[in-house]
């Protein structure tokens, strides 16, 4: 999609924007917004004009305030949790009626640093979030309510001293999470473990043989497939149900523990990835990359002058909002979002699925071209396919060694 | 992987910074802080056979490097406007016809052809560029039309070509004769949208196989160009911008080192605040694929990287004094025996694709379609450190059309 800065409105000048969510049920996007030692919480359209949507909801500033940096969610389609990034406060404010409620009293989830992204994710359908503690091993459970639960899911293998790092939804009704220690976790609504995988190992020259832990510092998925981008720059895309990487790409700058880049996905829209920089930066680049690619591609890129927080950015209907620290919200359009049609694709050796290997070419041009290209879990995946090409090559391979084995078929489109 | 098994760690006087590099054939020049300049062959990882392979530059820091002939290098001090020549053959370092001073930090700040001895290098001054006959033992300050307005980041040698091409400030890249003075061609300058509206990509490291160039801009935004067309094949942040003003005192935001064959060394030139990533690029291919890459998990520079195709190796500097040297098997053009026989034991004439098994599925291209006869027939490859995937279809679409596919180690 190509990337359009939206000169149509002007700069809608607010107080600084700590985090902001999306409320795609309305089309809008949510800030928890600073002014001095008070926060609020505002909405504007993710629409042409940008109109502030309702009122201003002023958090609650005596007895439990909340200090709105450690995270934002959308708990159902209505409510939005927001998280103090200082204390383990928490609250909830119902859009609907403009009205709010402290969340009960948790000990884990003050999220693992302020201003970080993906600090707390919701699952609107379900009425859940789940934020994630500075303590080792701990989350919590909110409810559209406010009851809070502590959880604290283990696995085997896992370090004494690692942390969740990132949590974003899966579906609707699983959280993905990354760890301190580059571990990639997928649990459900009651922090039950269903799948864990991590990085592979990272290749340093002989000279420099220090540390090799990363922090997973962002996650994005799509379709069975998850980003994890780290703090030491590295980008991974995995296929999720084999745990198997299957495209990797170097960051060149590695700035900060923040991560030297980080990335937001919305399923089936724009991916938007930026370098994140060193202090003074000129500006901050902004992408749109297509994740149904082989490989991913860049599609637009877009820029910013100066330095944004990486909790200050989201996209919504088309619409990516961007804000800095000089009391600005910036709107970028998208275009349409990408039409990316599904087909569910099974290896078979008999009439077993098995694991394998799966190549879609268009050899209709010259040079032919592989449209995509993935592994395929023996429970089949479903595959991007582009339509109007008179027919494709689908070249599958499973087996390892002597004993490979090779499918090819073509395949009217 | 396609870097493999660290060879030699090259070591230089001291663990200072080293400054600049050259590369040809097999023969690997560096300039280093002790005011230096060492050859080294990286086929032996020892000094060149029958060349001299280390010499003095009395007071002055070269701060770029090219080979413009096969035994002699061009060299640029950085606050002089004298370059000379170091005759790796003799041994004698010859000074040229002063000009204007030279670059510093530039990765293609100085830029030769070693077909005819001629080198370019950029210069402060807004206008100027410089130009070296190392033949006639003479180099002299330009302002040609072309570039009149404009700052020079960078200049390459187009390869295949007398021509060469800089990268300017106003974000074209210009294709100059060897002379210097006439304009053959201009890729044009790329945007990004912003809210203070399109700003321009400012071109200032460049890498070119074959019809790709790639660009490196200080947006920290690599571009991927099909030179002839001048069409952009492909995009990607890999980089944090910074604001690069000068020649003389600015490193650059994205390295690319001398590549080879198809691979292409990126990197980050500026300091590294908590670490470094060095990537080998696949570079014929687009959107571009990372096919390998190192880290360090040290604060620091990386000065220079390249593959070497002659000697097999892929080279990196991670400052301190040291050249890090690995085997990357790298050869442009291999053969591989292949047939279409149906059924066994009877040969028909078909189509083989060939595509490369890079590691990480999302990495695929296909390398060759190639309609062969009733025989075994030879087909090149690109890479002896790849599995390929080859399949050959015979027949016609969706009537008689068969296929089949085979594995092969490249």
């Amino acid at each position: 999609m190509t990337l359009t800065y939206d000169a149509t409105t002007t700069p809608v000048t607010v107080t600084n924007v700590t985090c902001m969510t999306a409320r795609p049920s309305s089309n809008e996007i949510v800030c928890a917004l600073v002014n001095g030692s008070s926060y609020f919480i505002r909405r504007y359209a993710a629409a042409s004009g940008h109109a502030q949507q309702g009122s201003d909801f002023a958090l609650p500033t005596g007895g439990t305030p909340v200090v709105a940096n450690g995270g934002i969610a959308m708990i159902t389609n209505d409510k939005v949790l927001v998280l103090s990034g200082s204390n383990n406060n928490g609250y909830i404010v119902d859009l609907s009626t403009n009205t709010g409620a402290a969340v009960a009293s948790s000990t884990d989830r003050t999220g693992y640093s302020t201003f970080r992204p993906q600090q707390v994710a919701g699952q609107p359908s379900a009425g859940i979030a789940i934020g994630i503690s500075l303590n080792v091993f701990k989350l919590c459970r909110v409810t559209s309510v406010g009851a809070a639960t502590n959880i604290n899911p283990t696995g085997s293998g896992w370090f004494t001293n690692e942390f969740f790092t990132c949590i974003i939804p899966k579906g609707t009704t699983r959280f993905l999470l990354g760890t301190t220690h580059g571990r990639i976790i997928e649990i459900d609504t009651d922090g039950v473990i269903i799948k864990q995988y991590a990085l592979p190992e990272r290749r340093r020259t002989l000279e420099h043989t220090a540390n090799t832990v990363r922090q997973i510092t962002q996650l994005a998925y799509y379709s069975d497939y998850v980003v994890a981008v780290t703090h030491l720059g590295e980008l991974y895309l995995f296929d999720h149900d084999l745990g198997v990487v299957l495209q990797q790409q170097s960051n060149l700058c590695v700035s900060s523990n923040n991560g030297s880049m980080f990335w937001l996905s919305e399923a089936n829209g724009p991916s938007v990835y930026t370098a994140y920089g060193a202090n003074p930066v000129i500006q901050t680049n902004i992408a749109d990359v297509d994740m149904c690619l082989t490989p991913m591609k860049f599609a637009d890129i877009a820029c910013i002058s100066g330095a944004i927080r990486p909790t200050a950015i989201n996209y919504c209907n088309g619409y990516i909002a961007v804000s800095r620290d000089n009391n600005n919200i910036y709107w970028f359009t998208t275009g349409s979002p990408r039409s990316v049609t599904l087909e569910p694709v099974t290896i078979t050796d008999g009439a077993s699925g098995v694991d394998g290997e799966l190549i879609v070419v268009d050899d209709t041009v010259s040079p032919p071209q592989v449209m995509f290209a993935t592994t395929v879990s023996e429970n089949g995946r479903d595959v991007p396919v582009t339509s109007g090409k008179s027919s494709v090559l689908m070249v599958s391979t499973y087996g390892r060694g002597v004993h490979r084995n090779f499918d090819i078929r073509r395949e009217a489109t | 992987m396609f870097i493999r098994n660290k060879q030699a760690t090259l070591t230089f006087q001291n663990a200072t910074d080293l400054e600049c590099f050259a590369q040809n054939d097999n023969l690997l020049a560096v300039g280093t802080q002790s005011k230096e300049i060492r050859v080294t062959d990286l086929k032996t990882m020892g000094p060149p056979a029958g060349l001299t392979s280390f010499i003095s530059t009395g007071a002055q820091t070269p701060t770029a490097l090219a080979f413009v002939t096969a035994t002699k290098i061009a060299v640029v001090y950085q606050g002089s406007s004298t370059a000379q020549i170091f005759n790796l053959s003799t041994g004698a370092l010859t000074s040229l016809s002063a000009a204007s001073i030279g670059p510093k930090y530039r990765l293609n700040g100085l830029a030769a052809n070693i077909s005819s001895g001629v080198a370019f290098h950029v210069t402060s001054t807004t206008g100027n560029v410089v130009r070296i006959d190392s033949t006639g033992g003479t180099s002299a300050t330009l302002s040609p039309a072309w570039a009149s307005g404009k700052v020079m980041f960078g200049v390459i040698h187009k390869p295949g070509s007398s021509n060469f091409l800089f990268a300017c400030n106003d974000g074209t890249i210009r294709e100059v004769d060897s002379a210097g003075t006439t304009l053959v061609s201009t890729i044009t300058a790329r945007t990004l949208t912003s809210e203070v509206g399109s700003r321009t990509l400012v071109p200032e490291t460049m890498a070119m196989i074959g019809d790709n160039l790639f660009v490196g801009t200080t947006q920290g935004v690599l571009l991927h160009i099909k030179f002839s067309t001048d069409t952009l094949l492909d995009k990607r942040i890999i980089s944090r911008p910074v604001n690069i003003t000068s020649v003389t005192t600015d490193r650059p935001v994205i390295g690319l080192g001398f590549p080879a064959g198809n691979l292409l060394p990126v990197f980050f030139p500026q300091f590294g605040e908590t670490a470094q990533n060095i990537a080998l690029y696949a570079a014929d291919s687009y959107p571009i694929i990372e096919v390998d890459s190192l880290a360090s998990d040290q604060a620091i520079y990386v000065l220079g990287s390249g593959v070497n195709q002659s000697a097999d190796k892929f080279w990196v500097s991670f400052g301190q004094g040291q050249v890090s040297v690995y085997d990357c098997p790298c050869q442009a053009s291999l053969a591989e025996d292949t047939r279409i026989q149906d059924p066994v034991g009877l040969d028909v004439a078909g189509r083989i694709l060939r595509i490369p098994m890079y590691p990480g599925m999302r990495q695929r291209k296909v390398e060759s379609d190639t309609d062969i006869d009733d025989e075994e027939t030879s087909i090149d490859y690109n890479l002896d450190n790849c599995e390929y995937l080859e399949v050959a279809l015979t027949g016609t679409e969706f009537s008689t059309e068969k296929g089949s596919a085979r594995i092969f180690e490249g």
